[in-house]
């Protein structure tokens, strides 16, 4: 790196940043990292006090000695292959969900617009209840099932919806379609399973957190550490494909194309969260508007969107532990309860509250 | 919970020199049924079809009983023949129900997209079907509410409580109740107590034993005591939302020029919304959440009578019904001696047909 | 300093034909867009004229023949070496919600930018020369949506200026401006063409201001040229009556001396005939 990247300008609350030699430059919302470092930091704040509560409360001097090796075996037990898995999770899953939420809003410029429509949930969701009622397969299994499951769906809701080329408002009807049929399976295995197999498939479809080790984490990093960069590298085509097929087409952008790339990523993104945590409501939904609220409208709020899904989950998940202690409740109760009312509230006050208000 | 879009933007659909949203209407406006006569006699002839579909749901089910006999039932009735009272007391109120319901939700789902101006809105989206769970569920769970009969009372009032709250939070702020802010306020709402549901339902695995039979929608066991319980409200709905067929067609065409032309907006609005929670209400009180029929048959009828509500209520409360009897007859047939519920079998017979459909024209959109 | 003529990009429509699904509205259409001047396309609704536009810009796929610019058919590049040498504004163009009127003109440098070039010097100058061309400098902070249609309509045209194309195709342009702002944006579109060389396309309904802006005017009738050349060739009653099925007289424009077309009404033609006949000799 030959060119130093220094800040430009700095007015109207936009950096930039320009390596003239490099003929490389960015421009960023000084907001919208503003919000991104501190929302991360308050997650990152609650994940580390997740560490070190729970049924057996351990101080944080001994989970820092625990997470780097030294400390009592128990405590060392607990940290790292109980909380420590569960907390990244955690702060993956709502990562992932976020992110995917806006992605979806924003090509659909509709903010009740969500991964549901594409039946990443419906797929995942009869995939996982047929693997716990019918196969009764070990948690492993029914993440790979819900994978499989939300994958097989999206494709065949693609490929249903395709006429030459995808419009938007087919693909969402098919999704329908497609949806409820899958929801019809799931309804139908439910009644008629074994009680305790209904159980455990009914918390799996609530979205839970309970007993996600490293074998869950894995895959969210996985897809986030590929389709973060990805998303944000497509992000300069979603800004020119919000003014419309046309004005996007007349300024060179292929629009077809990105689109595509765009729900895709979006769409594995949610697959991969939905695997690994299940279902977990409304974090999709309701974490690009408190971002886009923080942010303000200059900015796509994509990391943003990120950051708050992080930390709305990892947040309901301690809350989800600690509430009712020893009782856990599933984080998908919680999100709701926490997501809904800031919903409402927002209704409440808003001037504008999304297309047509 | 259902997904509420807006309409796609104007880029995204296929623009022509008279301006997208002109021809649009133009070209979805005409229905596969074009002139009065048509739309009419193609009525009279649909609801032939649905009364020969009711006949068949009295004539077919889990236990097979000659269509003499069924005929004896009504003309030469025998108090001690099983088979008579298989017919008199079971099958003929189920397939009243059945009718009832279907026309309930194939005309709430009309309606709700007619004000909501959103041809992806169901019933649900008013909290309708959250609200109902959530109270069978505490009806279990804290009353031991165990009988049909039983769930119908708690499910109406919690079907009613959330529509009021998702229509009042709605109804805040400037503007009144606009289908953007109905439709989040019935998310959030739904979403809340959804999850209100779900964790009463994990803590006692009795009442997740008996809810998950609910929940799935049904015409089991549902007999003329149901029946009696729902009617009344089914036929005030009705009438409601029928005589709603005039504003709504007004509403369609923006809130300002349906004020220019004389409606009166928020009061179509409130009596539309009543409308739709009395017929969902009852309906779901009735048979449990059924889901699918109210979002995709309003779409069926539309393409084929065209968007004019005049015809498309009337439309919706005929192939409603064939849907569910239908299914419901399926259900019953294909799975004997024991029987498929009717919330699972419908959308496994209509979804193929709504995606070809989906396929084949382009749908109305308004 | 006008630029050469000569350097300018041509675009040429050959034996075009447009359809929407099984519905063609525009069959065997031959235009050639005179470089470095400015054409207006002018017809009765539903004509074709937006259709023409959008298959010349590419937006539309031909269902037969080509649109060749600077000699290679359209359709055959790749997308964004057309964005940077032709520029369209649509119809009905759609603002993101919340997006302010500087951010928004920056998305027209698009073409220009790369994944790792995404704001250069040189695009931060295009979008302070776009607005100071549209008088929206001062409008740079505020929201798109809290303008008025006039001012949104401004801040468009500074997003196609920001592309800095060398061709440029406005689909009714002025469409919600007042006749001020009318005035203003196509003096400022007659102006980048003289002072830069830019090839204008523009579809206009008023046919007066058609008349006094373009050099090259073409009207057409159901998907068909039904007249091309300069104004006062195009523009005279027996052509306005054929194209746009309404009589009139023309007369030249006191101001400007391009023709000025005065409908008239039915009811009172048989009138006006006669003053017409006065009027025109003094």
């Amino acid at each position: 790196m030959t060119a130093p990247v220094l800040p430009v300008r700095r007015g109207d609350r936009l950096v930039v940043f320009r390596a003239s030699r490099l003929g490389w430059s960015t421009r960023v919302h000084a907001r919208a990292i503003a919000v991104t470092v501190v929302v991360l930091g308050v997650a990152f704040a609650t994940f580390a006090w997740s560490l070190a509560v729970g049924d057996f409360p351990i101080p944080i001097g001994d989970v820092l000695a625990a997470l780097v090796g030294r400390g009592t075996p128990d405590s060392a037990f607990i940290v790292r292959t109980l909380r420590l898995p569960r907390g990244l999770t955690a702060l993956l899953v709502g990562a992932a969900f976020g992110l995917s939420g806006a992605v979806f809003q924003r090509l659909a410029r509709n903010p009740l617009a969500s991964p549901d429509i594409i039946g990443v949930n419906a797929g995942a969701a009869a995939a996982a209840v047929f693997v716990i009622v019918i196969l009764n397969g070990s948690a492993n299994q029914v993440t790979f099932g819900a994978l499989a499951g939300s994958t097989l769906t999206a494709l065949a809701i693609y490929f249903l919806a395709y006429q030459r080329g995808v419009s938007g408002y087919r693909l969402v009807l098919v999704g329908i379609g497609v949806t409820a049929v899958l929801g019809s399976v799931t309804s139908y295995l439910l009644t008629r399973a074994e009680i305790f197999d209904a159980q455990r498939a009914s918390v799996w479809l609530t979205g839970s957190l309970n007993g996600r080790g490293w074998e869950h984490v894995r895959p969210v990093a996985a897809a986030l550490a590929l389709l973060l960069p990805l998303t944000i590298a497509l992000a300069r085509h979603l800004r020119v494909l919000e003014l419309g097929d046309d004005a996007a087409k007349g300024l060179g952008t292929r629009v077809e194309r990105s689109r595509a790339a765009l729900l895709l990523g979006a769409t594995a993104l949610a697959a991969l969260a939905t695997a690994s945590a299940g279902p977990v409501g409304f974090v999709a939904l309701v974490s690009p508007q408190i971002a886009r609220r923080l942010v303000g409208g200059r900015s796509l709020g994509l990391v943003p969107a990120a950051a708050c899904g992080a930390l709305l989950l990892v947040a309901s998940d301690l809350v989800g532990r600690r509430l009712f202690a020893p009782t856990e409740l599933p984080v998908g109760i919680i999100t709701a309860i926490l997501g809904a009312p800031y919903l409402l509230f927002l209704l409440a006050r808003a001037h504008r509250v999304g297309i047509g208000g | 919970m259902s997904v509420v879009l807006d309409r796609p933007a104007p880029g995204e659909a296929a623009p022509n020199p008279e301006g997208p949203a002109d021809s649009q209407r133009r070209r979805a406006g005409t229905g596969l049924l074009a002139s009065g006569w048509t739309k009419g006699a193609g009525l009279v002839l649909a609801a032939g079809l649905l009364v020969f579909v009711c006949f068949a749901s009295v004539a077919y089910g889990a236990k097979p009983i000659a269509l003499a006999t069924v005929w004896d039932a009504f003309w030469g009735y025998d108090p001690g023949s099983n088979d008579h009272l298989i017919v008199r007391s079971l099958r003929v109120p189920r397939t009243g129900i059945g009718l009832a319901v279907g026309a309930a939700l194939g005309l709430s789902g009309a309606v709700m997209q007619g004000v909501t101006r959103n041809p992806l809105a169901d019933p649900g989206i008013l909290g309708i079907e959250a609200g109902a769970a959530l109270a069978v569920v505490v009806g279990i769970y804290s009353f031991g509410v165990g009988s049909l009969t039983g769930y119908v009372w708690f499910a109406f009032a919690g079907a009613a409580m959330a529509s009021l709250v998702v229509y009042s939070l709605g109804s805040l702020g400037r503007g009144g109740a606009t289908p953007v802010k109905l439709a989040l306020a019935g998310a959030a709402l739904a979403s809340l107590l959804s999850s209100f549901t779900s964790a009463i339902l994990l803590f006692d695995l009795q009442t997740l034993d008996q809810f998950r039979f609910w929940v799935v929608g049904s015409l089991v066991g549902r007999d003329a005591d149901i029946a009696m319980q729902v009617l009344p409200f089914l036929g005030v709905g009705a009438v409601l939302a029928v005589g709603s067929a005039r504003s709504l067609n007004a509403l369609a065409l923006g809130d300002d020029l349906a004020r220019s032309l004389g409606q009166r907006v928020p009061l179509a609005r409130a009596v539309c919304a009543l409308s739709v929670v009395i017929l969902c209400g009852a309906a779901v009180a009735a048979a449990g959440p059924i889901g699918f029929v109210g979002l995709t048959i309003p779409h069926v009828a539309r393409a084929i009578c065209g968007p004019d509500y005049r015809w498309v209520l009337p439309w919706s409360m005929v192939l409603a019904p064939m849907l569910l009897l239908g299914a419901d007859i399926a259900g019953r047939v294909l799975s004997r001696p024991g029987e498929l519920q009717v919330g699972i079998v419908t959308a496994v017979i209509g979804a193929p047909f709504f995606i070809a459909l989906v396929r084949r024209r382009k749908l109305a959109e308004l | 300093m006008t630029t050469s003529r000569s350097t300018a990009h041509t675009l040429v429509a050959d034996g075009l034909r447009l359809a929407y699904d099984e519905r063609v509205i525009v069959d065997g259409l031959c235009l050639t867009v005179p470089p470095g001047r400015v054409t207006v396309i002018v017809g009765a609704n539903a004509c074709g004229k937006s259709t023409l536009l959008r298959g010349l810009a590419r937006l539309l796929k031909p269902n037969g023949g080509s649109v060749l610019l600077d000699g290679d058919d359209i359709a055959r590049l790749p997308t964004k070496a057309v964005a940077t040498r032709l520029g369209i504004l649509p119809q009905q163009p759609i603002a993101p919600e919340g997006i302010t009127v500087a951010d928004l003109v920056a998305r027209g440098r698009h073409p220009h930018q790369r994944w790792l070039r995404q704001f250069s010097s040189d695009d931060e100058a295009a979008v302070d020369a776009a607005l100071a061309a549209t008088a929206t400098a001062d409008l740079a902070d505020r929201c798109v949506d809290e303008l008025s249609g006039g001012q949104r309509q401004r801040v468009w045209i500074a997003l196609a200026l920001a592309q800095g194309t060398p061709l440029m195709l406005l689909d009714e342009p002025t469409t919600f401006l007042d006749l001020a702002h009318q005035v203003e944006v196509l003096d400022l579109l007659a102006e980048l063409n003289e002072s830069e060389g830019r090839t204008v396309v523009l579809v206009l309904h008023d046919l007066n201001l058609a008349g006094r802006y373009a050099h090259h005017l073409v009207a057409m009738k159901d998907g068909a040229i039904a007249a091309q050349g300069p104004p006062a060739e195009v523009i005279t009653a027996e052509i306005v009556a054929d194209v746009f099925d309404l009589h009139c007289l023309v007369i030249d424009d006191p101001v400007t001396g391009t023709p000025l077309v005065l409908p008239i009404p039915s009811r009172h033609r048989r009138q006006a005939v006669a003053a017409a006949a006065e009027l025109v000799a003094p």
